[in-house]
């Protein structure tokens, strides 16, 4: 949507932008990006430090004080075994934070490889595309649940369970970036003057695919978030012995009517963390202007 | 299985329509409002609630409302499902909450699509032609902004779907409707694999099926499309 001035008459606006062209300019101009980085932050800050910020033991029982409400000394009440719930928000927040990132970056490397590869050699295209265009057609909650009830419960396999629905988005954003790269002047002269396909790909098309990959990433992250929850949800999802936003809530379930607090928390912070890399992905949208 | 299947659908079917429904109607206009309006405070607000309907889950949301309506204020049923043969009322007491539910990210996503659609129509010049001659804002914006900014918004309402089915099979768990998506969830847990296939054949079925419908909404849309 961001269209840059290009008509003579507006060089003095032009001109205003560039003495703005500070760190805090910047962060002005793009509220929506520091907003959510901002956000994003705090989570992420309170995630990791979560030893630091003199929480009790997520996982430490005490059975005496079950269903507490929120209260000066336990901010976000306890559980059904008596079990601090800050202390368990903010250390879900590691493993929620966690398949995050690695969903988003595992599935975009898999796809641009998978991608780059294919896009250029237009016979392996056809084969790929039509086992993603299969992939796509199952809606990814249930690819994912049906990966999940295959394998073992475990970190590793609930990642693996929310990358394979990711891929073919990765490797259709990265096609059509790709047919449309190699169609244009550069690529042409670069061949005219003697360079492989190899070096094509690497030093030409690689570096042009960043920005709307970085894009797509914010959005993979912020889906594989939610996806983890839905998913320990309905009981597939983090074994649950680890504290994940999605497994915290999947517990509190049953108690919504008596002890509101135990499912509220958590989906508050789920819900800022995934709001703040959706604003994030549409503040890097205008800033790298992407479409 | 086809018993299992027919069991199960007329509560899903009822829920994604409401759903369907409830979303094509909030979000349509706000889209139009947002983009008619671009840059103001309006504008910003539907954005935000836009960008915050993608961002919360589902199944929180369901139980946000449930606390609210039901526990809090009693106004609404908790959980269950009534079927249209048991009187129209009670039948959409217990829809009501599980399809605001799952409308909420079809809402967000349609009104994106609506305003983005929208504002990239309301740069032409026949509609800066049309508010010249004096037409009144409703009948640009209705009759000669929307209608061509229409076909990506069929399109992506028509795409939406699986995002409706993904949500379904949570907003079913956290209302215990018995529909499809509960279905496909106990059949995948318990690996019953005739069902399975029979699940996703009629979900892809149905799909394919309202990409056709919106291929063929086209036509009235759009009269320089022929097939």
């Amino acid at each position: 949507m961001a269209t840059r001035p290009t008509t003579i008459g507006d060089t003095g606006d032009r001109h205003r932008s560039q003495s703005n062209r500070s760190a805090w300019g910047f962060l002005t101009r793009n509220a929506t990006l520091s907003a959510g980085a901002l956000c994003l932050l705090m989570v992420t800050g309170s995630a990791v430090g979560a030893g630091l910020l003199g929480t009790r033991d997520p996982q430490a029982m005490r059975p005496v004080a079950r269903l507490r409400p929120p209260s000066p000394d336990q901010w976000f009440g306890t559980d059904h075994y008596g079990r601090d719930l800050c202390a368990r928000t903010l250390y879900g927040g590691r493993v929620s934070l966690a398949i995050g990132s690695a969903v988003a970056i595992l599935s975009l490397g898999i796809g641009t490889a998978i991608r780059l590869v294919g896009g250029y050699f237009r016979r392996l295209d056809a084969v790929v595309m039509r086992v993603m265009d299969e992939l796509m057609a199952i809606p990814g909650i249930l690819l994912a649940l049906a990966l999940m009830a295959l394998v073992r419960a475990s970190l590793r396999s609930v990642i693996i369970a929310l990358m394979v629905p990711e891929i073919p988005r990765t490797v259709r954003l990265v096609r059509a970036s790709v047919l449309s790269l190699r169609e244009q002047i550069m690529v042409e002269s670069t061949r005219a003057v003697g360079a492989g396909t190899p070096r094509i790909l690497l030093r030409y098309i690689l570096p042009a695919l960043v920005a709307p990959l970085i894009v797509q990433g914010t959005d993979i992250c912020a889906s594989a978030i939610l996806v983890e929850a839905y998913l320990s949800f309905l009981g597939v999802g983090t074994p649950p012995h680890i504290p994940s936003w999605g497994n915290i809530m999947a517990e509190g379930r049953a108690y919504v009517q008596i002890a509101f607090w135990f499912i509220l928390f958590p989906g508050l912070f789920l819900a800022a963390t995934v709001l703040a890399i959706n604003m994030i992905g549409d503040g890097l949208r205008d800033v790298l202007e992407v479409r | 299985m086809i018993t299992l299947i027919k069991q199960r659908v007329e509560p899903a079917v009822a829920l994604t329509l409401l759903a369907m429904l409830l979303a094509v109607v909030t979000a349509v206009p706000l889209g139009v409002l947002a983009a008619w309006k671009q840059g103001s405070w309006v504008d910003r607000l539907v954005m935000v609630f836009a960008v915050s309907g993608f961002s919360m889950p589902v199944f929180w949301l369901g139980f946000l409302l449930v606390y609210l309506f039901s526990v809090w204020l009693r106004c609404l049923p908790v959980q269950g499902y009534t079927p249209l043969s048991a009187g129209l009322v009670p039948f959409l007491r217990h829809l009501v909450l599980p399809a605001l539910t799952l409308s909420l990210v079809f809402m967000a996503l349609i009104a994106r699509m609506t305003r983005a659609s929208m504002l990239s129509v309301l740069g032409e010049d026949y509609i800066r032609t049309a508010f010249a001659k004096g037409l009144a804002p409703w009948s640009v914006l209705t009759r000669h902004a929307l209608k061509s900014a229409s076909l990506p918004i069929v399109t992506i309402i028509g795409v939406g779907f699986v995002l409706l089915i993904g949500g379904a099979v949570v907003t079913e768990s956290v209302f215990a409707l018995s529909g499809i998506g509960r279905l496909s969830v106990d059949a995948i847990l318990r690996r019953d694999y005739p069902v399975i296939q029979g699940v996703i054949l009629v979900v892809s079925g149905v799909y394919v099926l309202l990409n056709l419908i919106v291929d063929l909404l086209y036509l009235f849309l759009d009269p320089r499309i022929r097939y």
